[in-house]
């Protein structure tokens, strides 16, 4: 929903915003998760950037970590914590904002100073290959230095933004701070010698909203003539649809039962189907070509389609958004073949 | 000096100090305006008779002591004929601009000059290392082998006598001759060697041959992120030779026994030097890469031949061992074990292979024995030896970067590939829409693609039996609604027994892109799962075109790439090519889309663009080798037909004619091969296609698809890695413990790094030229920022307290080339063209070389230099053709040619020819050209030699020079011109004029190049005079050369460089006949003292595996630049003769 530059989730974006989160979740299975703490400061997102490790919400994070999980508390070790904020954190982006409030998703990677700068170049592009995986257009990630404020020294402070839409929207931060002298006390014991560091912290900071939204508008900005939305596919809110094709008025009843016979058993293997009904019907093949049509901007990438043929031999087919072509496959495939098609 | 505006050639090097001593802007009248401003400065400057600025008087005095400048009446006569035919050339002799005077005392020559001194300290250099050869090359018997080896881990000696076995820490003698045998499947380490010394035998024996434990348990890696998959050697698993004193070692491709020996690894030199036999083989006997091929080649070989081939042999020790030694062929059959077996087999056969290093020792010798005499007879001077030795001792330090560089490089191929694959699929998938009402018929990349389509169908079901009740989904749902549909459609489910046993794949979806998609895991049919799953396979297998990549067919075709706008297209047996349409009525056309074609392009219109500056860069790099090749074949003039002369008028472009027509409508045109127009064009987005092509010419045919750029973007990234990471990732590199680096570095911070080297594989002499050769080293790419893994050189680094000191020689071969020119024509430098323009000529003003042909010819500069080099590395005229329609994808062929003509007109000149001396009655004394020359000899029924002389090159700019360099490629046994090293026997051959014609480009070649290899020898010879052990050979490539040296001393090492540089250029000069030296030759426009081993010391080699650069990405600050002044500023003074390790 766009107004003026402001742009809002509606409840397909937020969908889309809830499965980037999960991505988020699952990414680095050994984290430590923690609760997140409300942002309280009102210092500027720059400042904000590099001084976080000095805040008491710093300090009681890492409080957590020794008091929930003492067997991390080691370097190198990644913690988790989800917050929401009212004002957005990160840089605005020129091409639009998002209606507050927003979401903050934040690692923090507590790594041996000797090795920072190497964890952090290593983070560097595995942020960047997830995001090129998520988007539409993986060439389209790019890796921005950051300039750092004039105080900071290079070999204590490092920052990188990852920006998607050629360069003008940020989807995540990455800050490096070393900690020592004034940045509190904080020490861990080194994983591999045992000797207690200060460890150096590599924060990513993703803000949900505005990194949905720049996704979304990847996968709008294609340059293809068809009208599609590509959403990634283990990302799209609506995996799969039903449709089916009604040549002759006379099987109507048996065709319903067959569609929704087939979403309960897409849903009960756990796929995310389309809202409603949970199918469509076509008059013909026009009628059809037009729910495609719609379905593909939707971003919907998987559509079953049963016919009158299907009540007889089990054959239905599956229409692609992105090849917009049918394969044939038969009902005892549902749903193992498009679960297998999911799962990566 | 910027990266971008430095160039390698003398001109541009020109640094005016003016800080120190101001000099007057206004040149035409410098020397006075220098009088009035300066009274030391006018003491100082010297210019010669066409007013090249000479060295200064100081350093005059010192290097030519018995010369003192004068200048006699007869040569200002000659100075005016000089200075008229530069002035002819369009050379203006006032426009140089002065450089400051160097002021120095150097230490006193050793000799009464500069030949002298060179010959005495190279003498003194070589002396200790022929000590201990000599012995060896004049041991007319080896000791006797001892009966049976001994199977003990280490060193065992043999006695003499009774062959009692004893172990040694390390052979007790410093001469030895050595081989190393490798177990090729269980990595990199020696698994057992021999030595023998004119006392007697050696063996060793790996522990892990003998299943000892090391003597140190193997430590873990410290910086702990070394790749696993990667070995990680220590010095403990290899030879150790002991560390004191000179040693010489003497083996055949001896540096890779080398690269086995423990000491060799270490920081400080320990004075071991090697012998190479096979270098010397190729000094001796050495052939071109056409000879090679010959050589290689089982056909009968023609008469002409014979003469050459009894001179030569290739470089295996079986064949060398039968050029020079004859008897019984060596069996190289045990070698089978080392390179295909176990250690297990090794053990096994422990005597016999043992017997067979040592056999393959003792034919090392016999080789050395005949060889080296050949050796010393045709290379007097010690110069060469020294040389060689020192090549064989190159060292590159790295540390943890190393693994570092590796991983990224690696990990970046690996996303980048990831990307390139993910547009490829995308636009295969797109593509598959074509397939609704058969669109792909007026698609001009997809049309002749197979589109057929597979059908699911299902058996008919068995007459009387019910179907087999398939099992249920588990538990779809559990309401009652849920349930009666599930039982509804049971029989649905049922007819899944009549589906086809195997499965066609993506019913419904057009053959081609079926072709790139796998088939689902077995799991997909849950029903049909008697058979196991594998659980790695199933993970494995996703939807879509998962097996696409650039290498494929269909790639360029996906992505819609044109060649000069004209859609590419395949045909199977002339490989990649393009459609040229000349019909416009489509009536008859089936297949092809030819209204399509029309559309985009009816009138075939060509932007003139030439091509850009990676272009000539590439070219540049790869000249010598090109040109290599090129000589010896001989050259063959196509003939153009009238077809295709036809086709030529309507089609300027660079695509190839093959004869071939689609469908009656279109011509189908190769693209252009890099090898030429026979051979054919494999995958278009290759990097040897995507080189030499600049972006303008292939390009996407979809406005819409910017993946097409994008996907060619990543192949051009990738390509270099690609083809160099299994060398890299092969190189050896010995990790040393703690107690092996010197004391600065052990303990503190830099126990967290590793620190280790490479000894890298140089053949000292692995040319005809005898230029050195390494596979990975020599080769290696100067970094850009479109090549992935192209920083490698800069992972050469030196360990802390230690630095890099290096420099490029300026121009070399252009220096030498055109010196021998002046030298010969007029026996002063800059007198002719050529040499003006090399010595003083400046880029800034448009007055060097380059310059001077691009205008001239109408050409841009980078590549009018590439053409230049070609020239006067001895191309031709129809190779500087092929250059220019490379550069020019534009050129037609004529035009090509005219330019080419004009270009060797105004430089080489025309060829000419004089009468002998009895024919001056009859006919007029003058220049003839070829044709005037072969008619009047034809007409006295003679032949062109009886008649005339032989012909010589007039009125270019280079034609002295080419004179000489003829004249010296001419002689029955040619000599370089600096040490007098002989051709190689297999050119030398008489094989009468014919031959002498044939072989005459490859001579002039090797007059030039085998004189910069004299010039590097020297270099090399004169650094370890003035630094003595204070510095360690690092590498040689080309023209560039660097040292490791302690940081104390680079900057005495940067002046050392200089000074160098001005010794040796003051020899080679005195050696054709010259008494002085041109200023802005004498000094190297810069020395780097660097910590990586980069090409220039403010490189920041970003490349996309190094996105943030060496600075911030690996920390490495940029390194120093010095220039003489600046070096004599650092080193403390300008009196060097006070350095007191100085002999």
């Amino acid at each position: 929903h766009l107004t003026g530059s402001q742009l809002e989730l509606l409840s397909h974006g937020r969908a889309y915003a809830e499965q980037l989160q999960r991505q988020w979740l699952s990414l680095r299975p050994l984290a430590a998760h923690l609760k997140g703490i409300p942002h309280t400061s009102s210092t500027s997102p720059t400042t904000q950037r590099f001084s976080f490790a000095r805040t008491t919400e710093f300090g009681s994070l890492m409080q957590q970590l020794l008091e929930e999980h003492p067997r991390k508390a080691k370097c190198p070790t990644v913690v988790k914590h989800q917050s929401s904020s009212s004002s957005a954190c990160l840089r605005g982006n020129p091409l639009f904002s998002v209606t507050s409030p927003a979401s903050i998703l934040t690692t923090d990677f507590l790594v041996e100073p000797d090795r920072a700068l190497e964890h952090f170049y290593n983070l560097q592009r595995e942020s960047k290959i997830w995001w090129m995986r998520l988007s539409s257009n993986p060439s389209r990630i790019r890796i921005v230095p950051c300039d750092l404020p004039e105080e900071l020294d290079p070999p204590s402070y490092q920052a990188i933004d990852l920006r998607s839409q050629a360069g003008e929207v940020t989807v995540e931060q990455l800050s490096m701070v070393r900690l020592g002298g004034d940045e509190g006390s904080l020490r861990l014991p080194d994983g591999r010698t045992g000797e207690s560091v200060q460890p150096t912290v590599i924060r990513s900071v993703i803000e949900l909203e505005t990194a949905t939204c720049a996704l979304l508008l990847d996968g709008c900005d294609h340059g293809r003539d068809a009208q599609s939305l590509l959403l990634n596919c283990a990302l799209a809110p609506y995996q799969c649809g039903i449709a089916c094709l009604l040549e002759s008025s006379r099987l109507l009843g048996d065709l319903d039962d067959l569609c929704l016979h087939l979403k309960h058993v897409l849903i009960h293997a756990g796929l995310r189907l389309c809202q409603g009904r949970g199918f469509f019907t076509a008059k013909d093949n026009r009628h059809l070509a037009e729910h495609f049509a719609e379905s593909d901007m939707l971003g919907v990438p998987y559509t079953l389609v049963v016919s009158e043929q299907t009540l007889e031999n089990g054959l239905m087919k599956l229409r692609s958004r992105d090849t917009r072509l049918s394969e044939t496959i038969h009902i005892s495939d549902v749903p193992d073949y498009l679960l297998n098609i999911f799962k990566n | 000096a910027s990266q971008a505006s430095r160039e390698r050639y003398a001109s541009s090097s020109l640094k005016i100090y003016r800080r120190a001593k101001p000099l007057p802007k206004t040149t035409p009248q410098k020397p006075k305006q220098a009088e009035l401003n300066e009274a030391g400065s006018q003491a100082e400057y010297a210019e010669n008779l066409v007013k090249v600025q000479m060295i200064s008087r100081n350093l005059h005095a010192q290097l030519f002591p018995q010369e003192p400048r004068t200048v006699s009446e007869q040569q200002l006569a000659s100075a005016k004929a000089y200075q008229d035919e530069l002035r002819r050339h369009g050379v203006d002799i006032e426009s140089s601009t002065p450089q400051a005077d160097v002021q120095l005392k150097l230490p006193p020559l050793r000799g009464a000059n500069i030949e002298e001194h060179f010959h005495n300290i190279a003498r003194e250099q070589v002396q200790p290392y022929e000590e201990l050869l000599l012995p060896l090359v004049q041991c007319t018997e080896l000791p006797k082998r001892p009966q049976r080896w001994a199977f003990f881990a280490g060193w065992t000696a043999y006695d003499p006598v009774d062959g009692t076995a004893s172990p040694v820490d390390h052979p007790a003698e410093k001469g030895l001759v050595f081989d190393v045998e490798v177990c090729v499947n269980e990595g990199q380490a020696p698994v057992l060697a021999t030595a023998v010394s004119t006392n007697r035998w050696y063996s060793w024996v790996s522990p892990k041959l003998t299943k000892h434990r090391l003597r140190v348990p193997s430590v873990e890696p410290l910086d702990g992120a070394t790749d696993a998959e990667r070995p990680h050697h220590t010095p403990d698993e290899l030879i150790p030779l002991g560390a004191s004193g000179p040693g010489l070692v003497v083996g055949h491709n001896v540096s890779y026994d080398r690269a086995r020996l423990k000491e060799q690894y270490l920081i400080e030199d320990t004075g071991t030097r090697f012998v190479d036999t096979m270098s010397l083989h190729m000094c001796v006997s050495g052939v071109t890469s056409y000879q090679r091929a010959m050589l290689k080649s089982k056909k009968e070989p023609a008469p002409e031949d014979l003469a050459w081939l009894e001179q030569s042999s290739l470089n295996s020790l079986v064949e060398v061992h039968r050029l020079y030694c004859g008897g019984e062929p060596l069996s190289k059959e045990p070698r089978n074990i080392f390179v295909e077996g176990t250690l297990e087999q090794v053990r096994q056969s422990f005597q016999s292979l043992v017997n067979y290093c040592a056999g393959d020792v003792e034919a090392t010798h016999r080789v050395l024995r005949v060889l080296y005499p050949l050796y010393a007879e045709r290379f007097p001077h010690p110069a060469s030896l020294a040389g060689m030795l020192e090549m064989g001792s190159a060292y590159l330090p790295v540390n943890s970067n190393w693994e570092r560089y590796i991983r990224e490089a690696q990990l970046t191929y690996e996303d980048l590939s990831i990307e390139a694959k993910y547009h490829l699929g995308r636009r295969a998938k797109e593509a598959c829409s074509l397939l609704h009402d058969e669109k792909y018929r007026q698609n001009l990349w997809l049309w002749d693609e197979d589109w057929s389509v597979q059908e699911l169908k299902m058996k008919q079901p068995p007459k009387r039996k019910p179907l087999a009740r398939a099992e249920v989904p588990s538990n779809v749902g559990t309401t009652a609604e849920q349930r009666r549909l599930q039982a509804k459609f049971q029989h649905l489910y049922d007819q899944h027994c009549l589906l086809p046993a195997r499965r066609p794949l993506l019913p419904g979806y057009p053959l081609w892109y079926r072709k790139l998609c796998r088939k689902p895991p077995p799991s997909r049919y849950k029903r049909e799962a008697a058979e196991v799953l594998e659980e790695e396979e199933e993970d494995l297998w996703s939807p879509g075109a998962t097996e696409i990549s650039t290498g494929m067919q269909i790639a360029p075709k996906l992505l819609s790439l044109c060649w000069e706008g004209y859609p590419l297209h395949y045909e199977r047996d002339q490989g990649w090519g393009f459609l040229v349409p000349f019909r416009s009525d489509s009536g008859g056309v089936e297949r092809l889309p030819l209204e399509q074609l029309l559309e985009r392009c009816p009138v075939p219109e060509f932007a003139r663009q030439g091509a850009g500056q990676a272009e000539s860069d590439l070219a540049m790099d790869l000249l010598s080798k090109q040109v290599e090749q090129h000589l010896g074949k001989r050259e063959h003039y196509k003939k153009l037909s009238q077809k295709q002369q036809r086709l030529e008028t309507q089609y300027q472009g660079s695509g190839v004619w093959c004869n071939k027509i689609l469908e009656d409508c279109c011509f189908f045109l190769k693209l252009p091969h890099k090898n030429g127009p026979s051979f054919r064009v494999g995958n278009p987005l290759s990097r040897d296609f995507l080189d030499k092509f600049s972006q303008n010419v292939l390009s996407s045919g979809d406005p819409s698809c910017q993946e097409a750029t994008r996907v060619v973007e990543i192949a051009r990234m990738m390509s270099y890695w690609r083809n160099n990471r299994d060398r890299i990732m092969g190189q050896m590199v010995v990790w040393l413990d703690q107690q092996q680096l010197p004391a600065e570095i052990r303990g503190g911070k830099a126990q967290l790094r590793a620190y280790g080297a490479i000894c890298p594989q140089v053949v000292a002499c692995g040319t005809l030229t005898r230029r050195a050769m390494e596979p990975t080293w020599m080769t290696a790419s100067n970094s850009r920022p479109d090549r992935l893994g192209s920083e490698l050189r800069s992972m050469v680094q030196a360990p802390p307290g230690f630095k890099l000191v290096g420099a490029d020689v300026d121009s070399q071969e252009l220096w030498i080339a055109s010196v021998l020119g002046d030298a010969y024509a007029c026996g002063e430098h800059g007198a002719t063209p050529l040499g003006w323009m090399t010595l003083s000529g400046s880029k800034a003003n448009g007055s060097d070389m380059h310059s001077i042909t691009a205008k001239a010819v109408g050409i841009s500069r980078d590549h009018a230099k590439v053409i230049n080099y070609a020239r006067i590395y001895g191309a031709g005229q129809q190779f500087a053709e092929t250059l220019l329609r490379q550069f020019n994808p534009t050129f037609s062929a004529s035009e090509a040619k005219a330019k080419a003509m004009k270009m060797f007109a105004i430089t080489k000149g025309k060829r000419v020819y004089s009468l002998r001396e009895e024919f001056h009655d009859e006919l007029e004394d003058r220049a003839y050209s070829s044709y005037e020359a072969s008619r009047l000899a034809f007409q006295r029924n003679r032949t062109l030699g009886e008649v005339f002389h032989r012909p010589y090159w007039q009125g270019g700019t280079e034609s002295a020079m080419f004179n000489r360099l003829e004249e010296i490629a001419t002689q029955p046994q040619p000599q370089t011109p600096f040490l007098g090293g002989r051709l190689s026997r297999a050119l030398e051959a008489d094989g009468g004029a014919e031959q002498e014609q044939r072989f005459l480009p490859t001579r002039i070649n090797w007059v030039v190049q085998s004189g910069a290899v004299d010039f590097l020898h020297l270099m090399l010879v004169s650094m370890r005079w003035l630094m003595g052990p204070h510095v360690r050979f690092c590498l040689s490539f080309h023209d560039e050369l660097r040292y490791l040296v302690k940081e104390d001393l680079a900057p005495k090492a940067a002046l050392a460089m200089h000074v160098t540089n001005l010794m040796t250029r003051s020899f080679c000069v005195s050696r054709i006949g010259l008494r002085d030296l041109p200023m802005s030759v004498a000094f190297f426009s810069s020395v780097e003292v660097d910590t990586v081993l980069r090409k220039e010391c403010n490189m920041d080699c970003r490349t996309p595996s190094n996105p943030h650069g060496l600075r911030i990405g690996y920390g490495i600050e940029p390194g120093q630049s010095l220039s003489v002044a600046e070096a004599v500023e650092k080193a403390g003074g300008s009196d060097i003769s006070k350095w007191n390790w100085i002999k």
